[in-house]
């Protein structure tokens, strides 16, 4: 099944296909469908082939650099890449950071990170969570004390995926010692090679490395590394968090992950068929296929509202919450499916072994890291009770 | 056979001993070491005494039965024991007990007691991508084939493997040594050893066992039994782990035990430890019936529907602890999906126990 848009749309994806077809790289192309992390190196590629286009900064407005496209542009790109297999680009400067800096930042910090966000130059990450401050970010303890003309900032933060790849981190600190806790806290951006900054490697149970604990020791940041005023960094945060969640619905990735897992079940044998003629796997896949197209129809309600000019508020909590489990249940069927055909898991599997080929072979050896890797979809990004809380008391007000 | 009170002794022993010896601390270190098991420790079960556990007393074992063994593994998968107890303990009994040839038979015995012999039993549930012939060669045989994810396999000087011998049913005694056997090792997710096993071998007239087709499925019974014992002590650690973790973590102010919505996932998770626990029980109390195959499939489809998403929550109310390689859940999970695959997965059984279900009505 396939959503029809209007002709103008229509042609607009068919340049976007063509050019993906063209500059991607194969190579890269099979390294997104096996591998749950891919390189920096290998992200970098793909992004400085988009910047070169004019296409890296696809959520930007035109004046700062991005292609001016409409919010269903927007996803009818996103899409293309997903069902491509195109590298997903590293979101923080690019979907979090940006933005922040283009709707807050002083005109001389678009000058300045802007452009090396939009070409792929500069990495960032994002430090808002701390040992004692996850789901209740407001109480992070990380301090940021003005002296003369810098700021001197103390604290540790964690789980910041890519710090150890970064060049940047945005950094939530505390600015004052009283007041309520959400209006003492503000947004820094802090050079990761600065003096006192410490990255430490938390591995994950993939065996994959992509977040770290940051030690912050007495960084010394000019005056100028605050973004917009000081004590807004909550709203400053929250409007990134909101971004956060819509992105995170990865709605257009779930919809590839599914027709790769498609395809794995029409090759994977099971007595005289294969896997998909077994009724309780031809339910599951058709199953998730409805829970999809739901998904689908709300992400596009959400842009309809973006166009007539109208954020998105709570609905973002329902997009990560479906999208998230969306993403679990896809690789729960998944290993349904490998351990049918080729009993315990492992994160060695042959596939030649169990009689795949092509691109469905590719995403089957990356299942067992990806399943396990995406147990945290549903904690990172605002975990799925918060999410849950925010709507029982927002939207039903209860 | 070995009577209940000293069985309960030595229970207690191993219990003990795991607690002692066999922390989280103590698994990370065996499982980051090259090896990924440890031959200290497999020797110190061996002087214990539990390798020989359902060896025949006349074979100088202690002679229990498979059923009495299950308790060991829910204290060995507590302890995510990765030492290559399983297949072993729970067919070696069996296997040597059919043996006619004395020496042979010694040799095997005193093998499996000295924890030098370990047994591995390639299962037919993966049929789909096992191709094996066998064929009668002289005295001998020529058995040919292909096996993925044989649990226990990298570690296995014999692999007790099933193939189709005309119409009839047959099963093998391969040792690992013989020449036309090939074994790859493939590291599963929960870190042991698992192999896939090419066979392309003639092997002499008595590796042929004399096993039927029932007691072919009983030794698959056998260890998917022990499978699911483990995974019951694998669901009762994550409970208690999550627990521990819950009431110690804070976040808005208080502990997050105390919030509702954690308590009610909590007590689901109980649920599903006691409910595994009982089958076990009733898997144990089982095997010797008529129903023995139908049970175990059941609650191997327990194991993998239920359990699993057990210990996904326990994951989940970690946060982000709970992916973490440095803390013990997401340990608990990786254990559970490779015991849940094991000898059949979920699907599978469902499908066996479907079929069983309409072939009764009519
Ligand atoms: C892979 C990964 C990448 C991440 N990347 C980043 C990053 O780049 N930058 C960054 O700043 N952070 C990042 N995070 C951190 C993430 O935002 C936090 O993990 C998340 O906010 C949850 O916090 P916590 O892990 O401390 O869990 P806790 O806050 O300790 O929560 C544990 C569990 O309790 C539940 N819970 C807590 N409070 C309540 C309540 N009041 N009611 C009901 N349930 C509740 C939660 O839902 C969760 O299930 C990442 C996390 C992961 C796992």
């Amino acid at each position: 099944m396939r959503y029809r848009y209007s002709p103008e749309l229509e042609e607009f994806r068919h340049e976007v296909r063509c050019f993906i077809r063209e500059k991607l790289p194969s190579s890269l192309a099979r390294k997104t469908r096996r591998y749950e992390h891919l390189a920096k190196e290998d992200v970098q590629l793909w992004h400085s082939i988009l910047a070169a286009h004019g296409w890296s900064a696809s959520h930007w407005p035109k004046e700062y650099g991005g292609p001016g496209w409409s919010p269903v542009e927007r996803y009818l790109f996103d899409e293309e890449c997903a069902l491509a297999d195109a590298p997903p680009l590293s979101p923080f400067g690019l979907a979090l950071v940006g933005p922040v800096i283009y709707t807050f930042g002083s005109d001389s910090q678009r000058q300045h990170y802007l452009p090396k966000i939009r070409n792929g130059q500069h990495w960032w990450c994002q430090g808002y969570s701390e040992p004692d401050a996850g789901s209740d970010l407001v109480a992070l303890k990380t301090k940021a004390v003005l002296e003369g003309s810098e700021y001197i900032i103390t604290g540790q933060k964690t789980w910041s995926t890519d710090a150890h790849l970064a060049d940047y981190m945005i950094c939530l600190a505390r600015t004052r010692g009283e007041g309520k806790p959400q209006a003492s806290l503000s947004l820094f951006i802090i050079d990761m090679q600065a003096e006192g900054v410490t990255v430490r490697p938390i591995e994950t149970i993939d065996h994959g490395h992509s977040v770290n604990e940051v030690f912050l020791d007495g960084v010394r940041v000019p005056a100028s590394a605050l973004v917009g005023e000081e004590n807004q960094g909550w709203t400053y945060a929250k409007f990134l968090l909101g971004n956060e969640r819509t992105h995170n619905a990865q709605v257009q990735r779930s919809r590839r992950d599914w027709q790769l897992l498609c395809d794995m079940l029409k090759q994977l044998r099971c007595g005289a068929g294969c896997l998909i003629d077994e009724p309780s796997f031809g339910r599951a896949i058709a199953e998730l296929d409805v829970l999809l197209i739901a998904l689908e129809a709300s992400v596009k309600r959400v842009l309809e509202d973006q166009v007539r000019g109208r954020e998105p508020g709570t609905e973002a909590s329902i997009l990560k919450l479906e999208g998230s489990e969306l993403q679990q249940a896809i690789t729960n069927l998944a290993v349904r499916a490998l351990e049918e055909v080729s009993g315990p898991l492992s994160f060695d599997l042959i596939t030649e072994h169990i009689g795949l080929e092509g691109p469905c072979a590719d995403y089957a050896a990356g299942v067992a890291e990806r399943h396990l890797f995406r147990r945290s979809v549903s904690i990172y990004a605002g975990a799925n009770e918060i999410q849950k809380n925010i709507i029982a008391k927002s939207v039903l007000g209860m | 056979m070995l009577d209940q009170d000293s069985l309960d002794l030595l229970f207690d022993s191993i219990k003990r001993f795991l607690q002692e010896r066999y922390g989280f601390a103590d698994y990370q270190r065996i499982s980051d070491s090259e090896l990924g098991w440890s031959q200290e420790m497999w020797q110190e079960f061996v002087s214990m005494g539990w390798l020989g556990l359902t060896v025949p007393e006349e074979d100088g074992g202690l002679g229990a039965t498979a059923a009495q063994c299950l308790d060991l593994f829910e204290h060995a998968g507590g302890a995510l024991v990765l030492e290559p107890l399983l297949p072993t303990l729970l067919i070696a009994g069996e296997v040597v007990r059919t043996v006619r040839h004395a020496t042979t038979r010694k040799m095997l015995a005193n093998g499996v007691i000295g924890g030098d012999v370990r047994m591995s039993l390639v299962p037919r549930q993966v049929e789909a991508v096992c191709t094996c012939s066998v064929i009668a060669n002289g005295d001998g045989f020529h058995l040919k084939g292909r096996f993925p994810a044989v649990l226990g396999g990298a570690n296995a000087t014999h692999f007790v493997v099933s193939a189709q011998l005309g119409d009839e049913f047959a099963m093998f005694l391969v040792p690992k040594a013989n020449t036309g056997v090939e074994v790859e090792p493939v590291r599963l997710i929960d870190g042991r050893w698992g192999a896939t096993l090419n066979i392309d071998s003639i092997m002499e007239a008595e590796a042929l066992l004399p096993i039927d087709a029932r007691g072919g499925q009983r030794l698959e019974d056998l260890v998917a039994a022990g499978c699911v014992a483990e995974a019951a002590g694998v669901l009762k650690r994550a409970l208690n782990t999550s627990i521990e973790y819950l009431k110690l973590r804070k976040q808005f102010g208080q502990p997050l035990s105390s919030l509702q919505v954690v308590q009610h996932a909590m007590a689901e998770v109980y649920v599903v430890s006691e409910q595994m626990r009982s089958l076990v029980k009733a898997v144990s109390e089982g095997l010797e019936g008529p129903d023995s195959t139908y049970l175990v499939s059941a609650a191997k489809a327990y194991l993998g529907i239920a359990g699993y998403r057990a210990v996904e929550k326990c994951i989940q109310f970690h946060g982000g602890m709970g992916i973490t390689e440095e803390y013990p859940i997401g340990h608990y999970y990786k254990r559970l999906l490779v015991l849940g695959a094991a000898c059949g997965s979920a699907s599978g059984h469902l499908q066996r126990m479907a079929f069983r279900i309409r072939s009764e009505t009519r």
